[in-house]
């Protein structure tokens, strides 16, 4: 059998305890659009589910004191149609509306995108560029992680599916002067996994014209989602301009290292198409923040 | 011209499209009979290996499990064009795909766990995946009768003309090196075989095939049942395409299993088996040498092939005989030559798949054509009017032209694509064309051609076409019936089409080459007539005048002289019907194109008659990234007549959903023998998003031997696109891609080696 | 095995299954509903899209126990009383239908799309049956057929 039980707590409190009663053979459910494939081919063990997909606690998103808190069990398809996300957390936005499918997007969930672990998940990318923080329940209480922080390597997540809960994941809203863009290369226009996604989020100075912040988030190109660091230090602080945007560019496709897939593209032509992506990224998130 | 007629050239809907549209349509993977098991197959880990031992006792001893068999359990039967691919494999296996053996149990779990429980014990050999290397000596021997891996049957020439003279007369001499992959059909609706013994030995299988009296016949041999104690039966199949022109070892395997539990067993692919499993396109490694005088005329064409046979030979390997066709007819050649060499590999085989060779051979010859024309300087849809077949050509192969659009196809589409204004401009668009010539009526492969049909109307009017072809989806059944509808002069909606049960309908070779509309056209015609003129002769009979002033129309008789004076033609058949010295309506036709087979040179007119087409294409190239985009597709498709031109259309807009993912995205991945991408998620087949604005131009030439004009055109709609696609390549960022498919990472390269040779020139 | 309740095809339905059945074995082998099929197994394909609390998914992923108190439509719920629904007839009209085996999969991702924005672009057409393969038609007659359906 995949699974032998399938519950349905009512409240996170009894998931919680569920997970705790079977001792590390139960697992938490979502959508199950990647779980239950894995289950399918016997790429991972379980005898018992535990179904959060309707938990309140998991749900809804919303924006106080500047900070936007989205349920773990928010749908892509209610990621991409939020206005509240096109306005102020447009990559987001964009990355949920790419994951493979509308029945995928009805289905899967954000909080399951991010403990699938990939380093190129459509969510995670622009969450990382966000600075996203998860909330993360468990028998000991709730703590609060960095989202860079949640991954190991491909398919293997920091949080514990058999024991632990995320339940939200949080970020500041982008206001004025902010602005952030998501961008997707993939074999086709639908149904297909990326050969690299970037997400960028800029905040200009008053001026509209210098780079005050920015963060540059790029998958698959190491084992987790990746932030190109060495690449922001150059931006940090100056013009937006083509020198620099240069410079920065190729230091990311640099500090960035995809690796040849013979099914995804090789390590030479994703290294560049990261300074490609960027760019458009960088464009056009700088020009959602000058609007 | 299609006012004159009453169903011809309408745009009749699909009859059995109300039954898919609501689910009610039995599928054979929907198909359950009492006491029916579930068949599932053991496929080889490696890519070569001797087989030391397999232990199914452990497999044969789960509860729900009722057979297990292997090659031991069998008789020792090779199947395949070249008899060399055994049901199931003893001591050695060749390719993943091998089947060492097969389990029935009461469910797909079970039958699925039976297959975890065998346990084979393998000898790993080393394994040759490239045809070159196969061929070399020192490489590892697939088959012990042959050493040196040449699948010697296929070992092909054929000429015309002389192409050394020819090069020597040419202006322009170019030559290059073109590779097309492996692709495979990924019909919806994956393989399944359904077999089951009655108590006297009587054998029935529900088939996906597309052949059924061939399939019938190969059956026997493999089975050992006597073919006469076999019905096919053909289930609702989800597309097909060619991958079930052949017969293939899981079908043997199902009425083996069959035979041995005594019960129905059903086998159904799974996607990720259908990927590894299914019979792939053939790949090819081609080179061409082509030439040309200044003044536009194209002199000679060189070609040489090297084909990957894989493990056992299917129909891929025998690709050749089509791709010669296109190689010495396509435009007008006076000198050719043309070899092929096919090496056994540890790699997939592959089998008949939608055009059978010829969008391969299309696109050598379509890209050097227009690499040609730029070597001339001159605009590639002159070259191409220049040098274009004509009716009444008879080519250096014996291919008799009859109708031809093909002149009218280039114009049509190229004025589509605004191709005047577009062509050689600067910037990222560009525009490219392609063309293509393919069998439209028949194609004598086989001692006969034919199709049979039987046409029976009741006394309430409801005609019956009882006919031997097959409707995999593509909707011939709903061409049928409008002939059949027009010559006999009854509303379609009376028409019902019977197809594809061996007990019942004539003998048909099957569908393929594109010929069902052409020759189960015509013989529906020619036994509608027979049915026209038997109720016509009962109408004279009983109101009393001469055959030759009555007539039939909507399913009225009138005198031709009084036409609003009309009888209800049932009413004769009724009146015919029930008397003492009464008889029914059942009539018949049987057509055999009038065609011959090649001789032993390769010439011969093999089809009855010859379609034409030209795709012409504009794109965008992306020169960041490298990405292809195609915003139109002007497909120009000389079709004789379209009986329906909604299927025409759909036809063709599917045709080219094929030949832009063999194009620009398609490619199984297959590394050491093993497919690496095996489900939809790295296979990338088109989705909507994918589509371009496509203009679907029907150009009707009226061919004299086709049904009311009609020609096939279901394999020529995938044929031009991917060549047209690369000319258009060219056309806006001047680099040419030769091995498809044509990747975004393929165009990145390509553009900065051009970049690179610029500098250097400077 | 549990009990399973639902409204399936607009009546309550209740049926015993194993925990770990998918819904798309439960409507096809358990219910007799032929017509979702299953192309896949993976939501890669779209064949095996039906409806749950009007939501297109793709059942092949879907834990049967999923669907419990929920609503689900499955292709041979979308006539009623006898009348074809205007998808079905535009999809027959319009030469969307070839083989037939993508059809369902398509007519439920179509109809929820119509059922959540009754008026949508071409471009939208497009986006709601982007994850619907199909392999014969090109999936232009398609996108025409659901434009018809608009105008009913």
């Amino acid at each position: 059998m995949k699974w032998e039980k399938y519950l349905f707590p009512a409240s996170l409190d009894e998931a919680l305890s569920m997970l705790a009663d079977h001792e590390g053979e139960a697992r938490v459910i979502a959508g199950g659009t990647d779980l239950v494939p894995q289950l399918k081919n016997k790429e991972r063990r379980v005898k018992c589910l535990v179904d959060v997909s309707r938990l309140p606690e998991l749900k809804g998103i919303h924006r106080q004191d500047g900070v936007i808190r989205i349920g773990a069990a928010v749908i892509h398809e209610k990621l991409a149609a939020s206005p509240l996300l096109r306005e102020q957390a447009c990559a987001l936005a964009e990355g949920a509306a790419a994951v493979g499918s509308p029945q995928i997007r009805y289905m899967g969930t954000i909080g399951g995108n991010v403990v699938n672990a990939q380093p190129a998940a459509d969510t995670a990318i622009p969450l990382l560029a966000l600075g996203a923080e998860a909330e993360i329940a468990g028998s000991n209480g709730t703590r609060r992680e960095p989202l860079e922080n949640l991954y190991v390597r491909p398919g293997e997540s920091k949080v514990d599916a058999s024991a632990e809960i995320l339940v939200a994941l949080r970020f500041p809203a982008l206001g004025d002067h902010r602005g952030s863009a998501f961008a997707r290369l993939a074999k086709r226009g639908a149904l297909s996994l990326p050969i690299l996604n970037a997400a960028v989020v800029v905040e200009l100075e008053r001026d509209g014209k210098t780079l005050k912040d920015v963060r540059l988030a790029l998958g698959p190109v190491a084992l987790t989602p990746f932030r190109a660091r060495q690449a922001e230090e150059v931006l940090r602080g100056k013009p937006v301009q083509e020198e620099t945007l240069a410079s920065a560019l190729e230091i990311a496709s640099q500090e960035a290292q995809p690796r040849s897939n013979p099914l995804r593209g090789s390590a030479e032509y994703r290294r560049e198409m990261v300074s490609v992506l960027l760019r458009r990224a960088l464009e056009r998130a700088v020009a959602a923040a000058q609007t | 011209m299609s006012e004159e007629f009453s169903f011809v050239g309408k745009r009749v809907p699909k009859l059995d499209a109300p039954a898919k549209a609501t689910g009610q349509v039995v599928y054979g993977h929907d198909m359950k009979l009492p006491r029916m098991l579930y068949g599932k197959i053991l496929r080889s880990e490696h890519a070569h290996a001797r087989i030391l031992s397999i232990d199914t006792s452990k497999a044969r001893a789960l509860p729900g499990v009722r057979a297990v068999i292997t090659a031991e359990d069998i008789p020792e039967v090779k199947i395949g064009w070249a008899r060399d691919n055994p049901v199931l494999k003893s001591g050695k296996v060749r390719s993943v795909r091998d089947e060492i053996a097969a389990v029935a149990a009461v469910d797909e779990d079970t039958a699925r766990e039976a297959l975890e429980l065998i346990e084979v014990e393998y000898e790993e050999l080393p394994g040759v995946f490239d045809p070159e290397e196969a061929m070399k000596p020192g490489a590892p021997v697939l088959h012990a009768d042959a050493p040196n891996n040449i699948q010697e049957k296929m070992r092909q020439a054929y000429y015309h003309g002389d192409v050394h003279k020819g090069f020597e007369e040419s202006d322009v001499v170019i030559e290059d090196r073109f590779r097309m992959p492996f692709v495979t059909h990924c019909c919806m609706g994956t393989c399944f075989c359904l077999a089951s013994f009655d108590p006297s030995g009587e054998l029935t299988v529900w088939s996906s095939t597309q052949m059924p009296f061939l399939y019938q016949r190969d059956l026997s041999g493999a089975v050992g049942v006597p073919a006469s104690k076999i019905r096919v039966i053909k289930a609702t199949i989800g597309g097909a395409f060619g991958s079930k022109l052949d017969m293939y070892p899981f079908e043997p395997i199902c009425v083996f299993l069959a035979k041995r539990t005594g019960c129905p067993v059903r086998i159904t692919f799974t996607r990720e088996e259908e990927f590894i499993s299914s019979p792939t396109r053939q790949p090819v490694v081609c080179d061409i040498k082509s030439g040309a005088k200044k003044d536009g005329t194209l002199v000679a064409r060189q070609v040489s092939m090297i084909l990957d046979n894989g493990a056992y030979s299917s129909w891929g390997s025998t690709t050749p005989l089509v791709m010669m066709q296109t190689i010495s007819s396509l435009y007008r050649v006076p000198n050719v030559k043309y070899d092929v060499v096919v090496a056994y590999t540890n790699n997939p085989y592959s089998g008949a798949m939608r055009g059978y060779g010829n969008p391969q051979a299309t696109f050598v010859v379509e890209c050097h054509m227009d690499m040609l024309a730029h070597g001339l300087g001159m605009d590639p849809m002159e070259f191409r009017l220049k040098n274009a077949n004509r009716s009444g050509d008879v080519t250096g192969q014996g291919v008799k032209i009859t109708s031809c659009g093909l002149t009218e196809c280039i114009e049509k589409s190229a004025e589509s694509v605004s191709w005047k204004a577009k062509r050689a401009k600067a910037g990222n668009r560009g525009v490219g064309m392609a063309s293509m010539i393919h069998v439209g009526g028949g194609a004598r492969i086989y001692p006969s051609d034919g199709c049979g049909s039987t046409v029976k109307v009741d006394d309430f009017g409801k005609v019956t076409l009882i006919t031997g072809s097959t409707d995999m989806g593509q909707g011939s059944e709903t061409i049928l019936a409008q002939i059949v509808a027009e010559e006999l002069g009854v509303p379609v909606h009376n028409v019902t089409v019977l197809n594809t049960d061996t007990y019942i309908t004539p003998w048909d070779v099957g569908a393929h080459a594109s010929r069902t509309t052409f020759v189960a056209g015509n013989s529906a015609r020619m036994a509608a007539a027979d049915a026209k003129l038997q109720i016509l002769q009962a109408a004279a009979e009983s109101v009393g005048g001469d055959l030759d002033d009555l007539d039939m129309k909507d399913g009225q008789i009138f005198r031709k002289a009084e036409p609003e004076e009309t009888i209800p033609f049932e009413k004769m058949v009724r009146g015919k019907h029930f008397r003492p010295d009464g008889d029914v309506i059942l009539a018949r036709g049987w057509y055999e194109p009038p065609t011959e087979r090649q001789d032993k040179e390769f010439r011969g007119n093999i089809s009855a008659a010859y379609g034409f087409a030209t795709q012409a294409v504009e794109v965008e190239v992306d020169t960041e990234t490298g990405e292809v985009e195609v915003l139109k597709i002007a497909a120009a498709h000389d079709v004789g007549r379209a009986i329906n031109p909604m299927a025409v259309e759909g036809q063709i807009q599917g045709g080219i959903s094929m030949g832009l993912g063999y194009g620009l995205y398609e490619e199984l991945v297959v590394e050491e023998g093993q497919v690496l991408n095996p489900n939809f998620a790295d296979y990338a087949l088109p989705t909507v998003l994918d589509m371009p604005e496509i203009d679907p131009i029907i150009v009707e030439t009226d061919d004299p031997a086709g049904p009311f004009g009609a020609k096939g055109m279901a394999e020529p709609a995938c044929i031009p696109t991917a060549p047209a696609i690369a000319n258009a390549v060219y056309d806006a960022v001047g680099v040419r891609i030769r091995d498809l498919p044509i990747t975004p990472e393929k165009v990145l390269r390509a553009l900065k080696e051009k970049a690179t040779r610029a500098e250097e020139e400077k | 095995m549990e009990a399973l309740t639902m409204t399936l095809n607009g009546e309550e339905v209740t049926i015993h299954i194993q925990p770990d059945a998918l819904l798309v074995d439960v409507l096809r082998d358990e219910l007799g509903l032929m017509g979702t099929k299953e192309a896949c197994g993976q939501g890669e394909c779209g064949a095996c899209t039906v409806l749950l609390d009007g939501q297109p998914v793709t059942s092949c992923l879907v834990p049967a126990v999923k669907a419990q108190g929920r609503e689900v439509l499955t292709v041979e719920g979308l006539a009623c009383d006898g009348e074809l629904h205007p998808l079905q007839k535009a999809f027959i009209q319009h030469g969307a239908v070839q083989c037939g085996y993508c059809t369902p999969g398509m007519l439920m991702s179509a109809k929820a799309l119509l059922d959540r924005n009754p008026h949508p672009t071409e471009e939208e057409i497009k986006v709601a049956i982007s994850g619907n393969l199909c392999r014969c038609t090109g999936y232009v007659k398609i996108v025409e057929a659901i434009k018809a359906a608009i105008a009913d």
